[in-house]
């Protein structure tokens, strides 16, 4: 059913991709990519650029006399160092090509050693002046790695190289070479030392904790203790983390992701024996794995569905970053230098986050053979240098295309800094910019009620959070208002109530004295003798005497279609006034969005349909329900959400979350209530047992679930046929046509 | 027993209707799949084939470029085979007969043109005949062949497969080609005279005998100014959004050591005017499925109809444009290696028939189409001019002069401005919102607020503005189309937009109505009936589905805005009211089908023309970034792009059109609001001479959050007012300078330092980069500019 769903929401979009053309109405001055942020609702909302194209390196210049400008071939990782170096990892060519951002050889990392580099990581050691080159390599090239050739192809190693920076690149000249054969001298190209060094390597853990699986390493990242987080091609349990220690110790395995179950794999699951080979769900492997300067590991999966695919670990292993929007097919991810995220995925996107998992940008695309700068044919790594330029690496187009920060992400990061840090009244010369240049962008919003509560403006802060829709920030602000107001006003409250409470008990006395109301009391008698309103007013002791009511709707005429509809006007009313008008904190609607017709269309229909099912099931149950008693029935059952919803109403005004258990354990006591009424409504309209109720309840939610099934299919073979006439009718005219 | 046996029959029959709709479903959107993968395809590397041994170093490559490209003494009056047809002061004609080839010669540096590459030059490099017949035949031919119902788009075919006879005449030659095997013959007229070279297709001579083949589409002298690899010095110029440079620069490059790549498989090719929905069936905006959000933006239409290549090392430049028939045209910037062909070249390709799809189902546009064409040829007789130019006007500046004075003497073009100085302010007026079952009203600007914005400008020194109000009518901003002149109430309605106008009559701010007179909003009117449907008989839709309120759009067939237009400035001449804005007619054109006919983009185009004529007549219009064929109808210009599309290949943009315009019509840009990088955008309204563009409301824009005005995130007057009048002040003091005067010259350094010299003697210094530069003993600070004198 799911599936099926799915598929209709498909044909769907593809049809409304299918009719779509340019948005006729923005007129922005356009880059190639849109740029979209999250708002408080976690939906995607259009933003200004946050990062255009800055350049496109598809070469490595060399400036060293004797060498050659370069070309990578299918890269697939990149690091950037803080001083301005990058390290592309040239898989193709098996070799790690280090360059300065602008795109100027510095030298070549590697040859000979590496067979199938897919993975690098650099650390600048302070103490020896060296830098290590880490390089994960799915196979192993050397045979001194291993003897066994089969083995060195099975398995791969993760090679460590050092350099000093800043040594110049050596061209060694090689004397001519006499060919007898022919007579002549040939001149030798010079051989160039790139000056490094292997300084050590590690294979696969002999550990038996490791199992038995391959270690294909694809991926690494280190951190400043020298611990390797290394992601093992087809490894399901996780990073292998793998300690410096007595050349290298296996640590064990490291942030593995949560195995998804899927609808499907339960189903199958439930169906097949024990022993049969059902597909076990298995967690995904991550695709790429990153550590910042606090030891932090941050790891991305390339996954479909909602599972968490960008992660921020810990040292034990648990994700600080909680994102509601993910991105799909990531294979990238870098920290920034404001504690954001930068993740990219092999589909062309660039999300980046906030420390926290707030979607701040999401930008770029997939290259429609348009040829334009911006999209990506596919991505492989992304990086971030230290002026927050990014370099996205595209493996099929063998190119790093470089983007700059706008004057606006220049702001967030700005105010991000101080935000993170706690200044928040600091932010807000920034975020005050920010929200001129977008007052829609939600991210800003927030912090500026952050900033205005701090600053004990919570009016202000109250309109910020209320526009982000941020609600725990709201409800402090509120809960402060609410005090204010009560420190101030509660005196006079107080005096009002006991104002009121003194008028009440006063006119009660002269009444009882004078019968001063028994004007009104005779005309509430004199109305309740119409029957309409005394059937309404029935309502009352429906909810607390059921067994009664249902014998007065059978047996006393308590059951008319105008108490019926009267009481499902009512309904609707309640029901949408709380639907869309409720307190913020208590709101489950987005704003500014209405399905009235569909509300009403539901309540009708659902009270019908259900009295209907329950009646049809009850005649063949020897029930004794009619279809207007059950339907009474059901609506005199939801009294207390007559009485206590208009409650909860008022009460969602004014809690905060701090009271908000309130609301929740009054919901309880009401759906508790009308449970109970329906159940004995069934119960005695039809004169059953308890268990011949619970029966009959079985079957009617039973029948009803068929039917809709059986309405769904109609409709959907209803639309098959139609849409095969229409076909043979155009087949028709366009043939006469001609 | 029997009934059992019933039963059971019934039920399975039962189970299997069941599963039909989900097995159709399931094949259905594999089919729809396939159609969208198809489109997306990777780019490069692109590999042709082994790295040529013999092919000789780039130096000596560049310098035998450059001598065969200067013929200082024409020896037996033949260069290259070709021989001299006529010649006037400048130019001289040449043509060799067998592939109708041309070159044009200047006269006093030697310069050629050439429009072929040699057949031994082909051959050698063996080039596929398809791809190398635009370059190898003075003019090609693609035809649509009709087999067996099912119809053939063919690929070009050069002229040397077809009997050309010529005539020639004093100032050229006219050639009747016929294809014999075809059936299809044509004329070709070439003349040359002191504007440059011009060439016609009469539409009269072109005859299709046989039913089965028919004229698909055309190229003329699509090589004309070509050149090999980055063998000469020079570029391309497209006209992508203002226009962009593309530099001579070698994309052929080794690949994995042994094998030659080339750095792109397609270059420039885009429709005049826009993509047409009747045939460019998905547009190049595309929805993410999942998020259902836009994920990359349409390429910039084409506004004006014109190409060019600029030999730099010969001084010699050349500027194609169409005069006539550009409406059904594309436009084409070949670089070298796509195809495996050496040539740059850049030209059109006029369409006198395409194919377009005709679904026969109802609900999957993928399901039962057929290919089909259309009945009658998209265009009539075309007419496509080449301007040239020499010496120090041989680089885009000076071919955007020569434009200007051919659209001027051909009357495309009005000068209308005075050179005034001046700030665009967009107002927003309404837009509606849901509210339970109805749609409210949401009031961003009413006409007092307008009223006092425009006084509190005057007193900071703002006093020369062009306002447009945009969404004043009731119903708000999307209420589509614009019947008659009802202003909402909600703003002030009509009494009070009158009182407005006539307030600022005599003052320095113009007050336009801007109006969309193509959209139809789907909810305000159902009826499919004035509703424009493509040529596959579908009625043309527009679904966003990131609209808040309404989310499905038609547009109005041409005949309809043209009653209407004309409807409303009549209904706002009777309130006093002359100034009238139209946006939607400008900047989309479209061919459609109505009763049995199928018109096409120039039907529309005389339906909006002729509404023009009618308003212009006594009324002042305002166009937004208008194609070429309405110039002459709009006193402003605006929504100029200052951006391109991006494309790789191109190496800078180019301010092409507005040094067009600047100086005969007032250019503003596209919003400045919505800016993420207001400093380079700033510094490129300075470089470009075009004016400022706000959009204004007097609320904030969090009150239009709920409306399909959400895209507005940042406008209010209260956060503007400093900037508006900061922009203005400074702004007007650079254009007082150059005021009257056109772009002479604009360059571009490679450390990102612009220089933009006018026709009285002003520099405008603009330097992109960050860091401050010095040039001609000034230095202008990074990220700022410089006004100062030519040397």
């Amino acid at each position: 059913m799911k599936k099926l769903l799915k598929r209709v929401a498909l044909v769907l979009c593809m049809i409304i991709i299918a009719l779509s053309v340019s948005e006729p109405f923005e007129t922005y001055a356009k880059l190639p990519y849109l740029t979209y942020t999250q708002n408080g609702y976690g939906q995607y909302v259009e933003t200004q650029a946050a990062y255009t194209p800055h350049t496109t390196i598809s070469k490595i210049t060399s400036e060293i006399e004797g060498i050659d400008d370069m070309r990578f071939e299918e890269p697939s990782d990149i690091k950037i160092t803080d001083d301005g170096y990058m390290y592309i990892c040239d898989k193709k060519n098996a070799r790690i090509i280090v360059a300065t951002t602008d795109g100027k050889l510095d030298r070549v990392i590697g040859e000979e050693w590496l067979e199938e580099p897919t993975g690098v990581f650099v650390i600048d050691n302070e103490d020896d002046g060296y830098t290590y080159v880490y390089v994960a390599d799915n196979k192993m090239a050397r045979e001194e790695m291993n003897s066994d050739r089969k083995e060195r192809k099975r398995n791969g190693a993760v090679v460590v190289f050092k350099y000093k920076k800043g040594t110049p690149v050596e061209l060694i000249p090689q004397d001519p070479i006499y060919y007898e054969a022919t007579g002549v001298w040939e001149e030798q190209p010079p051989i160039i030392d790139y000056k490094w060094e292997v300084d050590r390597y590690y294979l696969k853990p002999e550990s038996p904790l490791y199992g038995a699986g391959r270690f294909n390493p694809m991926k690494i990242a280190v951190d400043q203790s020298g611990i390797m987080y290394i992601i093992s091609e087809g490894n399901t349990n996780g990073i292998v983390q793998i300690s410096p220690e007595e050349g290298g110790t296996f640590l064990g395995y490291f942030g593995a992701n949560e195995i998804t179950v899927s609808l499907g794999y339960m189903i199958t699951e439930f169906f097949m024996s024990d022993d049969s080979t059902a597909i076990r769900g298995v967690a995904d492997t991550p695709s790429n794995v990153n550590v910042d300067e606090d030891g932090l590991v941050y790891t991305i999966t390339a996954s479909e569905g909602t599972l968490q695919s960008v992660k921020k670990l810990n040292k034990s292993g648990a994700n600080m970053l909680k994102t509601e929007v993910n991105p799909t097919f990531g294979v990238g991810i870098a920290p920034g230098r404001y504690n954001n995220v930068y993740a990219v995925t092999s589909t062309g996107y660039i999300y980046e986050y906030t420390s926290e998992g707030t979607l701040l940008f999401r930008f770029g695309g997939k290259d429609d053979q348009a040829f334009r700068v911006g999209l990506f044919a596919n991505i492989s790594a992304v990086d971030v240098d230290n002026n927050d330029y990014l370099y996205v690496m595209d493996s099929i187009n063998n190119e790093i295309q470089v983007f700059k920060p706008t004057e606006f992400t220049q702001l967030v990061h700005e105010s991000l800094v101080l935000y993170q840090n706690g200044r928040y009244s600091d932010s807000k010369k920034p975020l005050e910019q920010l929200i001129l240049m977008n007052s829609l962008f939600d991210y800003a919003n927030e912090a500026m009620g952050h900033a205005y509560f701090q600053e004990e403006n919570y009016e202000q802060a109250l309109y910020y959070y209320r526009l982000a829709k941020e609600k725990q920030g709201y409800s402090d602000s509120f809960w402060e208002l609410r005090n204010d107001w009560l420190t101030s006003n509660l005196i006079y409250l107080i005096v009002i109530i006991v104002i009121f409470w003194l008028i009440f008990k006063v006119l009660g006395k002269i009444d009882k004295k004078t019968g001063l109301f028994n004007v009104y009391r005779r005309m509430w008698k004199k109305l309740k003798k119409n029957k309409l309103i005394s059937q309404i007013a029935y309502c009352k002791t429906y909810a607390t005497h059921p067994i009664d009511g249902a014998y007065a709707v059978k047996r006393e005429g308590m059951v008319s279609y105008g108490a019926i509809t009267f009481l499902m006007i009512l309904f609707m009313v309640i029901m949408i006034v709380n639907k869309y008008f409720s307190g913020f904190l208590v709101k489950n609607m987005r704003d500014g969005v209405y399905y009235i017709p569909t509300d009403i269309l539901t309540v009708v229909f659902g009270f019908v349909f259900a009295s209907a099912v329950t009646y049809l099931i009850c005649t063949i149950s020897d029930g004794e329900g009619r279809f207007k008693e059950i339907l009474m029935g059901y609506l005199y059952s939801f009294t207390p959400y007559f009485i206590i919803q208009p409650i909860i109403y008022l009460g969602g005004m004014i809690v905060t979350t701090n009271e908000m258990f309130l609301i929740q354990f009054a919901n309880i006591i009401m759906f508790v209530w009308i449970a109970i009424l329906l159940f004995l409504t069934i119960k005695e309209i039809n004169n059953y047992t308890v268990k011949e109720t619970f029966k009959v309840i079985g079957i009617t939610i039973f029948a009803a679930v068929v039917f809709v099934a059986i309405a769904f299919i109609l409709y959907i073979l209803a639309a098959q046929v139609i849409n095969f006439v229409k076909s043979i009718y155009g087949e028709v005219v366009y043939r006469l046509e001609k | 027993m029997k009934n059992n046996k019933l039963k059971r029959v019934l039920s399975l029959g039962l189970v299997c209707l069941m599963f039909t709709p989900i097995i159709s479903f399931a094949t259905a959107k594999n089919k729809a799949v396939e159609g969208l993968t198809n489109e997306v395809i990777n780019r490069g590397p692109f590999i042709i084939g082994d790295v040529n041994e013999n092919e000789l170093p780039e130096a000596e490559r560049q310098k035998l470029a450059l001598e065969k490209a200067v013929v200082k003494e024409v020896e037996n009056g033949e260069i290259y085979g070709h021989k001299l047809i006529t010649s006037n002061d400048k130019y001289e004609l040449y043509r060799k007969d067998a592939n109708c080839s041309i070159i044009i010669r200047d006269i006093a540096s030697g310069a050629i043109f050439t429009s072929t590459v040699s057949e031994e030059d082909a051959k050698a490099r063996n080039y596929s005949a398809v791809a190398a017949a635009p370059i190898t035949s003075g003019i090609a031919l693609s035809y649509v062949e009709e087999k067996d119902n099912t119809i053939i788009l063919n690929s070009p075919i050069g002229v040397n497969t077809a009997t050309i006879k010529y005539k020639d005449a004093k100032d050229g030659f006219t050639a009747s080609i016929s294809f014999s095997n075809l059936e299809i013959s044509f004329d070709v007229v070439v003349s040359l005279d002191d504007e440059g070279l011009h060439v016609e297709v009469p539409e009269d001579k072109i005859v299709e005998e046989n039913a089965a083949y028919s004229v698909g589409s055309m190229y003329i002298f699509n090589g004309l100014g070509m050149t090999e690899k980055g063998d000469r010095e020079g570029y391309m110029i497209l006209p992508d959004g203002n226009g962009i440079r593309v530099d001579f620069e070698n994309n052929f490059y080794v690949y994995g050591g042994t094998q030659e790549a080339v750095k792109y498989s397609s270059g420039y090719m885009q429709r005049v005017y826009g993509s047409d929905f009747s045939f460019d069936l998905a547009n190049t905006s595309t929805y993410d499925e999942t998020d259902m959000i836009g994920t990359s933006n349409s390429t910039e239409s084409i506004i004006a109809p014109f190409w060019g290549m600029v030999h730099t090392d010969t001084q010699f430049g050349v500027l194609g444009i169409i005069t006539k028939g550009e409406e059904s045209a594309k436009i084409e910037g070949i670089l070298n290696g796509v195809a495996g062909l050496y040539e740059n070249y850049s030209g059109c390709r006029i369409i006198y028939r395409d194919t377009y799809m005709r679904s026969l189902s109802d609900t999957n546009q993928y399901q039962g189409t057929v290919t089909a064409t259309p009945k009658n040829k998209l265009v009539g007789d075309v007419e496509i001019t080449f301007l040239f130019t020499t010496g120090d006007k041989a680089n885009y500046i000076g071919l955007a002069e020569s434009y200007r004075n051919k659209l001027i003497a051909d009357g495309d073009l009005v000068k209308t401005t005075d050179g005034t100085f001046k700030t665009r302010l967009d107002f927003f007026g309404v837009d509606k919102e849901e509210f339970l079952v109805f749609k409210t009203d949401v009031v961003a600007t009413t006409v007092d607020n307008v009223k006092d914005i425009l006084a509190d400008l005057k007193s900071n020194g703002v006093e020369d503005i062009l306002a447009i109000y945009t969404g004043w009518q009731q119903g708000g901003y999307y209420e589509t189309p614009i019947k008659k002149y009802d202003v909402a109430n909600s703003i002030g309605g009509n009494s009070a937009m009158n009182d407005l106008f006539k307030e600022l009559e005599g003052t320095g701010v113009d007050l336009y109505l801007m109006t969309d007179m193509q959209l139809i909003n789907k909810a305000v009117e159902s009826s499919s009936y004035d509703a424009v449907k493509t040529y596959g008989q579908r009625t043309k839709e527009i679904f966003s589905p990131f609209l808040k309120v309404y989310k499905n759009f038609r547009y109005l067939i041409p005949e309809l805005s043209n009653e209407y237009m004309v409807k409303l400035s009549d209904d706002m001449k009777k309130d006093g009211i002359g100034n009238i804005a139209f946006s939607g007619i400008s900047t989309s054109l479209f061919s459609y089908f109505k009763n049995d006919t199928q018109y096409t983009r120039q039907d529309v185009i005389d339906h909006y023309v002729s509404a023009l004529d009618k308003v212009s007549a006594d009324m002042d219009i305002v166009l937004e970034n208008p194609f070429k064929y309405m110039w002459k109808y709009t006193d402003s210009y605006i929504d100029m792009p200052l951006y391109s599309s991006m494309f790789v290949y191109a190496s800078d943009e180019i301010p092409f059109v507005s040094s067009v315009l600047k100086g005969t019509i007032d250019v503003y840009s596209e919003y400045v609001n919505f800016e993420a990088n207001a400093t380079e955008y700033f510094l490129k309204l300075v470089e470009t001479g075009v004016y400022p563009s706000f959009l204004l409301t007097e609320e904030s824009p969090t009150e239009l959050l709920h409306t399909n005005s959400s895209w507005i995130y940042s406008s209010e007057y209260e956060q503007y007012d400093e900037r508006i009048a900061e922009y203005h002040k400074e702004l007007k003091a650079i254009n007082d300078k150059v005021s009257g005067a056109v772009i002479v010259a604009h360059e571009k350094s490679d450390e990102g330092l612009s220089k933009t010299t006018y026709s009285n003697g002003v520099v405008v210094y603009v330097n992109f980069s960050e860091k401050a530069i010095i040039e001609n003993g000034e230095t202008i600070e990074a990220l700022s500019y410089k006004v100062g004198e030519a040397e």
